[in-house]
């Protein structure tokens, strides 16, 4: 998009000026302050924006002071497509005009007009970006803030977006239609999104209210059941009050029958005690009648008792005299038996003390034996061990000799085949001296020797010679030595000369070792578990004992000769004791049985003399008491009392009989038990009765009192309230539901739409950037479009670390940007800049004019200014100088 | 000698009777309406030179009503001493346990002139004039007290008027209720000379029950409902043993309005505010309505507008907007002027607003969105 011409009429200070911008590249509309400058931009976005019916104060305040004008604004411009020219004037005879070029000529007026222009702006642009983009010109987003410093143009650029798509006319400050949603939204929510306390106060206020409601309708309830059960209780006790007085008039008609019946009880209780009576008068002459008899009978069993007795007495008698005989007779073989077991038991002692003495006398012999056995064994003992003393040759000796002797032969063999031999023969006779020993040897005689070492050889008083043999044949003479000096050594501690003898004193100490083995084996064989002590006693014991018992045993009858003769007279002996015992035995027996038959006899002849005793004393006694009885009272005048008796018994007992008969029929127990059920049912009945009107009572007393407190009212009112409470609740609630949901939807597309420009915007910023810092330029923009932070050569810094020029610089950036992508179709959209870079050093103007150049070419840039000079870098840009 | 007597009918008074839409002072004023209108019954009886009124059950809300409306009630019927007036238990304050008319206060403050019929024994209202009552005795009677009451009448040579309570079977919503009351069998009565007029209580509109002339509803002096068709009247009664002559009288001072509203233009809004705008007395006013119909964003924020402003001097006034539909189609947004994300967001409510859960949220949200807007231009 590209402004052509801009014509203002009555607009503030200016009458009617007309400024044209040139078709390419960027415009600097130089002026001195005041001179209106910033007119075109505020007048641009008027005419765009307001319509011409506005009587808004922003329209007001362009018309001119002194004069009684209205504001007339005239612009020519091309879009996409469209060439048009559009005016409007405002407050009085309000007019809008336009005029379209091309593609179509086309001319349009009033709302229509303005409506057309809006519809071809979206069409060919970002019309809400571009929108954006004046708001933050006009708002003085771009400008320097209090303290001097540029502010950031970006972030303005995100408010100016906001304040854009809310149709709203520039110049409202912060206050638009995105923060007034938010500030809705917060009436009802916390930051955090939780519900605020005002909410939830009225809604526990509604539960209040319901709670109340509640309570005053259970109090309701309580009171309507209460007056119900009232109307129970009357109804109940009308039915209690019948059930009484039937049970009343039922207790009158029974109490009478229980009378009657009472008196027929006493008539037979009378009767009763007559005829109890009458029978125990009869039952005591029966009885007496009965004792009368039973005493004749005792007395006729007490004769017969007698009477047999005394045949008792006289059966008896002779086996009682038998008994005796028998006794005596038992007790004379008894002491005979006594007598021969006595002299067979003397007989037997002898006999077994003979026997005794042989075996002691054959003990001694034996024991004897043993002892001299013993006393060889010990010495035989004392030999060998004596030989044992004084023989050292071992068999191990014996080894170890055998073994140096061996050595010695060995030694002897090497040495002989190792050493020179000398052989030779004598041709005459010949003394030859042999390492000093002078031999003779006969003519033809053989010379022959073994030198082992060195051997001198001479022939007086012919040659001296010495023979000496290699250093391997000393060597083994040595070893001759050592061998025949340790073979010496051990034959020396045998005490030996040789093998040979040291073999023969071995088999001595073998032999003197068996012979002592021989003699303890003897020993503990004829000692077995005794000492020698011990068996020396005794012996000497049994000999004494034997030596007494033949001194002093009577001669007759002579000791037997020998052992076994004795034996077998102490055996027959025995025997013949044992039968004079078994003999005894039954002697005995037959005594005692029958001393117990005669005492037996004995003592039954006593008990039954004293029974006849008895028998007859009682005999005699129950004669005297039935003597005495029948002279108080005959057997006969007995009989006639019992018949009378009975007589008045059966009487007393028809008349009872009858009287029972008549109680009988009165049922007096069911009576009484009717009677007394009937005074029960009545009294219930009555308690019954007491206790209902005692609740009708209580009840009629509360409902009294709770009727004053006047329920139903104060119901009313609670149930007025809780609906006031919920109708306001839920006109909370709907108008916080309502603002979340308008929140929710509004936020959702403003970061959309944000999301959207995010991508280009930095795109485009960079690439302007790099004209500046060269090709490290980078920035990232925040979510809501602000840059953030800057990275050049490598640096990242934050933006509000960066000096106000750097800040300056980067805001301007962004907004040559956000105007090149305002068009989708490209050709951006115009850009105002309003006397910027007021911070940057002479090398960075130089270079942000070849940025503004650059983006010069990809859309219409406008720069108002009053000091011309910071804007000659900026190459080919056409100079407008405003009339001063 | 022919007897006549004049009376005034009235019932339903149900005093003490609350209404739970009533916001503030409202219902100070719907409770004192009630108190007042006993005082024009009096007045209009002593003009028309009733011998005694008869107020046919319900006197009071409930048994359980504040003693101090039953003392103001008494207090009024106390101003014309010599009207009696004969009150009659009706279902709202049966003759039970917990009945008013035997509370202390009621017993303390009754003025001569209050009559409870609380018995079936005839009551001699004037010289040969009885009164035949059947008051509740509970809240759930398992008989026709009426008839009842009217068992065992012989002839007579005077006028008996009964004074019941209870819905009549041809007009009772349950034709099996055993408190119904036989409309024939009373009418039987009447024919036959034992009974002249019925004094009937409970339908709260004047209502004549069958076609004698001789059984009435007086209906409710102040309505208490909007179901009522007829309320806000008292009968005039002047009657013979053979002739009756029943003129209605309206007493009422408030008054219940329901009525449904269809939208389709401004002119519609503006029918609504000009009905509204003619509502006299708006103090004394109940209104209930509703709304059905679509509706720009616009028409809905001037309709939410105009409402607002006749609510406050309305006893109440109530609005269903459950048919009303807020449109949120391209015009309407077009015509919130917003755009960008904005236009966006709004087509995503307006969207919302047209069917689902949410609906009635998200018109709310426009409407909100209409204000937020409107706030600022």
């Amino acid at each position: 998009m590209r402004i052509h011409r801009v014509r203002l009429r009555n607009y503030r200070g200016v009458v009617d000026d007309t400024v044209e911008f040139p078709a390419q590249g960027v415009t600097i509309i130089e002026g001195a302050n005041e001179r209106g400058k910033t007119s075109i931009p505020e007048a641009v976005d008027l005419i765009l924006e307001t319509l011409d019916s506005s009587r808004a104060k922003r329209i007001r305040d362009v018309k001119p002071v002194h004069r009684d004008e209205v504001p007339d604004v005239e612009i020519e411009l091309s879009t996409g497509p469209y060439r048009l020219t559009f005016r409007k004037r405002w407050l009085r005879r309000p007019c809008s005009t336009l005029e379209i070029a091309a593609p179509l000529p086309e001319q349009v007026t009033g709302r229509q007009a303005h409506d057309r222009v809006r519809e071809i702006l979206d069409e060919t642009l970002d019309h809400q970006l571009w929108r954006a983009l004046r708001i933050e010109q006009l708002s003085g987003g771009h400008r320097v803030s209090e303290m001097g410093v540029p502010a950031l143009k970006v972030r303005s650029l995100v408010d100016a977006l906001d304040v854009a798509v809310g149709g709203e006319e520039t110049g409202q400050g912060e206050d638009n239609l995105w923060r007034r949603i938010c500030e809705e939204r917060q009436r009802y929510w916390t930051a955090t999104g939780r519900v605020k306390r005002e909410r939830n106060d009225l809604r526990r206020k509604v539960e209040d209210a319901t709670e109340k409601v509640d309570d005053l309708k259970r109090q309701l309830q309580a009171i309507e059941r209460d007056a119900a059960r009232v109307a129970e209780l009357r109804s109940e006790g009308a039915r209690l009050s019948a059930i009484r007085r039937e049970c009343d008039q039922r207790v009158t008609e029974l109490e009478i029958r229980d009378t009657e019946a009472q008196r027929l009880r006493a008539e037979v209780d009378l009767l009763d005690s007559v005829h109890r009576e009458a029978r125990a008068d009869r039952d005591r002459i029966v009885s007496e009648q009965g004792r009368r008899g039973e005493r004749v009978a005792a007395r006729d069993d007490l004769r017969s008792r007698v009477v047999e007795l005394e045949a008792e007495a006289r059966r008896t008698a002779p086996v009682i005299e038998a008994a005796i005989a028998h006794n005596e007779e038992a007790q004379t073989a008894l002491a005979e038996a006594q007598n021969a077991l006595r002299t067979a038991e003397e007989a037997h002692g002898a006999a077994r003390r003979d026997h005794e003495h042989h075996r002691s006398l054959i003990d001694y012999e034996q024991l004897r034996e043993r002892w001299q056995r013993t006393i060889a064994a010990q010495q035989q003992l004392r030999d060998a061990e004596s030989a044992l003393q004084s023989a050292r040759v071992d068999q191990d000796l014996v080894d170890r000799i055998e073994e140096a002797h061996l050595g010695v032969v060995r030694a002897e063999a090497a040495v002989h085949s190792a050493g020179v031999r000398l052989e030779g023969r004598a041709l005459s006779e010949l003394t030859l001296r042999m390492d000093g020993v002078a031999r003779r040897f006969a003519p033809g005689e053989e010379i022959s020797t073994t030198v082992a070492r060195e051997m001198a050889l001479s022939v007086p008083g012919v040659a001296r010679l010495v023979v000496r043999a290699g250093s391997e044949s000393r060597n083994l003479v040595t070893e001759l030595h050592r061998a025949t000096e340790e073979y010496r050594s051990l034959c020396g501690a045998a005490g030996v000369s040789d093998l040979s003898e040291a073999r023969r004193a071995a088999a001595d100490r073998e032999e003197a070792e068996r012979r002592r083995r021989e003699a303890i084996a003897a020993i503990k064989r004829d000692l077995r578990d005794l000492t020698p002590e011990v068996m020396q006693v005794k012996i000497e014991d049994i000999r004494h004992r034997t030596d007494c018992y033949a001194a002093e045993r009577p001669s007759d009858p002579p000791l037997p000769a020998t052992y076994e003769e004795a034996k077998q007279i102490a055996t027959e002996l025995r025997d013949a004791l044992a039968e004079h015992r078994a003999r005894y035995s039954r002697r005995q027996t037959d005594a005692e049985s029958a001393a117990g038959t005669r005492k037996k006899q004995e003592v039954r002849q006593a008990v039954l003399g004293e029974q006849i005793k008895n028998a007859r004393n009682a005999l005699a006694e129950a004669d005297r008491q039935l003597a005495l009885a029948r002279e108080e009272r005959s057997d006969s005048e007995l009989g006639e009392e019992l018949r009378s008796a009975q007589a008045k018994v059966d009487d007393a007992s028809e008349a009872l009989l009858r009287a029972e008969k008549r109680l009988g029929a009165a049922d007096p127990d069911s009576v009484k038990i009717l009677l007394d059920n009937a005074r029960s049912s009545s009294r219930r009945a009555e308690q019954e009765l007491q206790r209902n009107q005692e609740e009708e009572r209580e009840l009629r007393a509360k409902l009294k009192l709770r009727g004053e407190e006047g329920l139903h009212t104060r119901l009313g009112e609670a149930e007025r309230r809780l609906r006031g409470r919920q109708r306001a609740h839920q006109r909370l609630e709907g108008r916080a539901d309502a603002a979340e949901l308008l929140y929710t939807a509004f936020a959702a597309r403003r970061q959309e739409s944000q999301q959207r420009y995010h991508a280009p915007l930095t795109e485009r910023i960079e690439e302007l950037g790099r004209i500046v810092h060269g090709p490290d330029f980078s920035v990232e923009l925040g979510d809501d479009l602000e840059v953030v932070r800057r990275t050049l050569d490598g640096v990242t810094l934050d933006v509000d670390h960066l000096s106000a020029g750097a800040r300056e610089q980067l805001g301007l950036l962004s907004r040559l940007a956000c105007a090149v992508i305002v068009s989708p179709h490209g050709g951006g959209a115009p850009v105002i800049i309003d006397d910027a870079l007021g911070w940057s050093d002479p090398d960075r103007l130089s270079r942000m004019g070849a940025a503004i150049a650059a983006a010069g070419r990809q859309c219409q840039i406008i720069i108002l200014t009053c000091t011309p000079g910071r804007y000659a870098h900026v190459g080919d840009a056409r100079v407008i100088r405003m009339p001063a | 000698m022919s007897v006549m007597v004049r009376f005034l009918h009235t019932a339903d008074w149900q005093i003490g009777m609350t209404r739970y839409y009533l916001e503030g002072e409202a219902q100070s004023r719907f409770s004192q309406a009630r108190i007042d209108v006993i005082r024009r019954i009096g007045s209009l009886a002593a003009e028309e030179r009733c011998r005694f009124v008869l107020v046919c059950g319900d006197v009071f809300e409930s048994n359980q009503v504040e003693r101090d409306i039953v003392i103001r009630a008494l207090e009024a019927m106390a101003e014309t001493p010599q009207i009696p007036f004969y009150l009659l238990p009706g279902n709202h304050d049966p003759l039970d346990a917990s009945t008013v008319y035997r509370s202390p206060t009621f017993n303390d403050k009754r003025p001569p002139n209050v009559v409870v019929l609380n018995g079936l024994a005839p009551v001699e209202a004037a010289p040969g004039v009885e009164l035949i009552a059947a008051p509740w005795p509970s809240k759930d009677p398992r008989a026709d007290l009426t008839n009842r009451a009217c068992d065992g009448l012989g002839a007579t040579d005077g006028i008996r008027i009964v004074v019941g309570h209870g819905q009549v079977d041809r007009f009772a919503h349950s034709h099996h209720h055993p408190a119904r009351v036989e409309l024939e069998v009373l009418e039987g009565k009447l024919e036959a000379g034992l009974i002249h007029y019925v004094a009937l209580g409970d339908r709260h509109s004047k209502t004549e029950a069958g076609s004698t002339g001789r059984v009435w509803y007086s209906g409710a002096p102040e309505p208490t409902n909007f179901r009522e068709t007829d309320p806000g009247h008292v009968l005039v009664v002047s009657l013979g043993r053979d002739w009756v002559d029943v003129e209605g009288r309206l007493v009422a001072a408030w008054r219940f309005l329901s009525r449904e509203w269809e939208v389709v233009d401004d002119s519609d809004l503006d029918s609504i505010d000009e009905w509204l705008s003619g509502m006299r007395p708006k103090e004394r006013t109940v209104i209930r309505t509703s709304v059905a119909g679509r509706v720009t964003l616009q028409q809905r924020a001037r309709l939410s507008d105009l409402i607002a402003d006749h609510r406050d001097p309305m006893a109440f006034l109530g609005v269903d907007y459950q048919a009303l539909v807020t449109s949120a189609d391209a015009a309407d947004i077009e015509a919130l002027g917003v755009s960008g994300f904005a236009r966006k967001a709004v087509q995503d409510l307006g969207e919302l607003a047209d069917e689902g859960d949410n609906a009635q949220v998200a018109r709310d949200a426009l409407v909100l969105l209409q204000r937020l807007i409107g706030e600022n231009r």
